[in-house]
């Protein structure tokens, strides 16, 4: 009950962030976005590429066992950069963007810093929260196709310089397994993470309470509940784009 | 110089079952100092909040300026609250901004002042609350009594018709909370405006206060001029007053 009703609580503040959306202040959102780009790029393309690293040996190794080791472009582009990829790369969003965001607006909550925004008469929606959802939002799928790019080019680096595969083959057996559906569907998933990023992240700051836990709570329920909705989402999406729905 | 800005009639407020305020009534006047006191948790912060409307009472009518506060949307809303000027506890200011962007704060927002004339308005609201020369300073490189006049010099810099004070000398040393009273005294004087402050420093509502309202169990238990409520015999009153832990207001 009580879960319900803070789904429609939450469903309700982003219908008034939509509604906001023409008097968003651009500016500030362009100053989030490229402060977000930046603060998480450097997390995402390190653990894309020591997941492509890991992809490529585990890889290599089962093909081989198989005879079959010249697939191993193949192999990277369907699981790597359809599913792995992405996914670290959501991980990494989740943890870095969401927690930071969920912690700036919970300070703000607990500093009283939204109160005086509203008393001063600028609307938090409009100037604070509505710019770090949207920055969230396009940023997510630029950091994603980031590290996609890059768990794709460390394992092509572990695949030919490594393991001895060709790199003609690898790499043509690589661009061949992905689609402009893979693209598609990357860049819809990403657009939906960012935007759920953006707006759990802020919903859960501007909900927090007051208390010295209260902006860790924020930061900690921001990232499990990403996790998990954002499991869901992809798994939903996946369907969509794969499971003959569409 | 004395009709009621703010009106509360009957007003009612309860978070879940607990009932914070329960049909409370007062007219503030124009340009008096009135102080609301209580002991904690008996609905201050609620009261401050529903005469900004960032709460709605459940019964009851809070007029502002004429206005009934609950019955505003909410673009109605934001142009009345820039009737107001409010002081938070911590100053509630933005970290990542120096003092004088902190000030110049709603002026940017509100009003697209040329340059000077931005610069001049938030030196004189500086120099207001005695701090001249410190725009460029950060809020963490200021004292507790720097950040709340930093915050009483943002609240001031829109010309308010109303400012609002919550707990302006709570957490600071008897000196500093001495010369935070001095300056509020001083600003209503030579402003005119009308101050509403929260507090449950005796000490500093017998200093600045010309209205006391004191809160108790959701209701109003004194109202009056300064001089009549200290004067009460009212054992809940006296108790407050005199500062002592026996009596009908329990501790919790
Ligand atoms: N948003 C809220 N949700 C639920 N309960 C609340 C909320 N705000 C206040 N309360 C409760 O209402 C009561 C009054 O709170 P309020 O903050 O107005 O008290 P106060 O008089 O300002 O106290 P203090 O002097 O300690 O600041 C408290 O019991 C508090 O727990
Ligand atoms: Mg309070």
């Amino acid at each position: 009950m009580d879960a319900l009703a803070s789904v429609g609580a939450f469903s309700r503040f982003c219908v008034r962030g939509v509604r906001v959306l023409p008097r968003m202040d651009r500016r500030e959102t362009l100053d989030v976005a490229a402060s977000m780009a930046f603060g998480t790029l450097l997390v995402t393309l390190a653990v894309t590429a020591f997941a492509g690293a890991m992809l490529t040996v585990q890889g290599f190794a089962s093909l081989k066992a198989f005879g079959t080791p010249e697939l191993l472009g193949m192999f990277i582009s369907l699981a790597g950069v359809r599913e792995v990829f992405p996914l670290i790369a959501a991980g990494c969003i989740g943890a870095k963007l969401g927690s930071a965001l969920a912690a700036e607006v919970a300070t703000l909550r607990t500093g009283q810093q939204l109160d005086a925004l509203e008393v001063m008469g600028i609307e938090p929606l409009e100037h604070l929260l509505m710019p770090r959802m949207t920055a969230a939002t396009l940023v997510t799928p630029l950091l994603a196709g980031l590290g996609v790019l890059c768990g794709l080019g460390a394992s092509g680096v572990i695949a030919t310089l490594q393991l001895g595969v060709d790199p003609g083959a690898f790499w043509a057996r690589a661009l061949d397994s992905i689609h402009p559906r893979d693209i598609a569907a990357g860049l819809t998933k990403a657009l939906a993470f960012g935007a759920l990023t953006g707006s759990l992240g802020c919903w859960h700051g501007y909900t927090a309470g007051s208390g010295p836990w209260a902006v860790g709570r924020a930061a900690n329920l921001t990232v499990v509940q990403l996790m998990v909705v954002g499991a869901l989402v992809n798994l939903l999406l996946s369907h969509l784009f794969y499971g003959g729905l569409l | 110089m004395s009709d009621p800005v703010i009106e509360l009639r009957d007003v009612t407020r309860r978070f879940g079952a607990l009932t914070v305020l329960d049909g409370v009534s007062m007219s503030l006047l124009r340009g008096e100092t009135t102080v609301i006191v209580g002991p904690s948790g008996t609905g201050k912060s609620t009261l401050i909040k529903l005469l900004v409307g960032l709460l709605k009472p459940d019964a009851g009518t809070v007029l502002v300026d004429g206005q009934d506060v609950g019955k505003l949307g909410r673009a109605e809303l934001m142009r009345l609250r820039r009737k107001f000027g409010m002081l938070f506890q911590d100053g509630a200011l933005f970290h990542g901004m120096t003092v004088a962007q902190n000030v110049a704060f709603p002026l940017r927002h509100h009003l697209a002042l040329k340059r000077e004339e931005e610069e001049r308005r938030v030196e004189v609201a500086l120099q207001q609350v005695g701090l001249p020369g410190l725009g460029r300073r950060r809020p963490d490189e200021l004292s507790g009594g720097q950040r709340k006049r930093v915050g009483l010099a943002r609240a001031l810099v829109m010309e308010p018709m109303i400012v609002l004070f919550d707990e302006p000398t709570s957490g600071l040393d008897p000196v500093t909370s001495a010369a935070i009273d001095e300056l509020i005294v001083d600003t209503r004087k030579r402003l005119g405006l009308t101050f509403v402050v929260i507090t449950h420093d005796v000490q500093s509502c017998v200093h600045i206060a010309d209205r006391v309202g004191m809160l108790w169990e959701g209701r109003l238990r004194a109202w009056g001029p300064l001089a009549e409520v200290t004067a009460s015999t009212d054992p809940v009153v006296r108790q407050f007053f005199d500062r002592r832990s026996d009596g009908p207001i329990k501790v919790v």
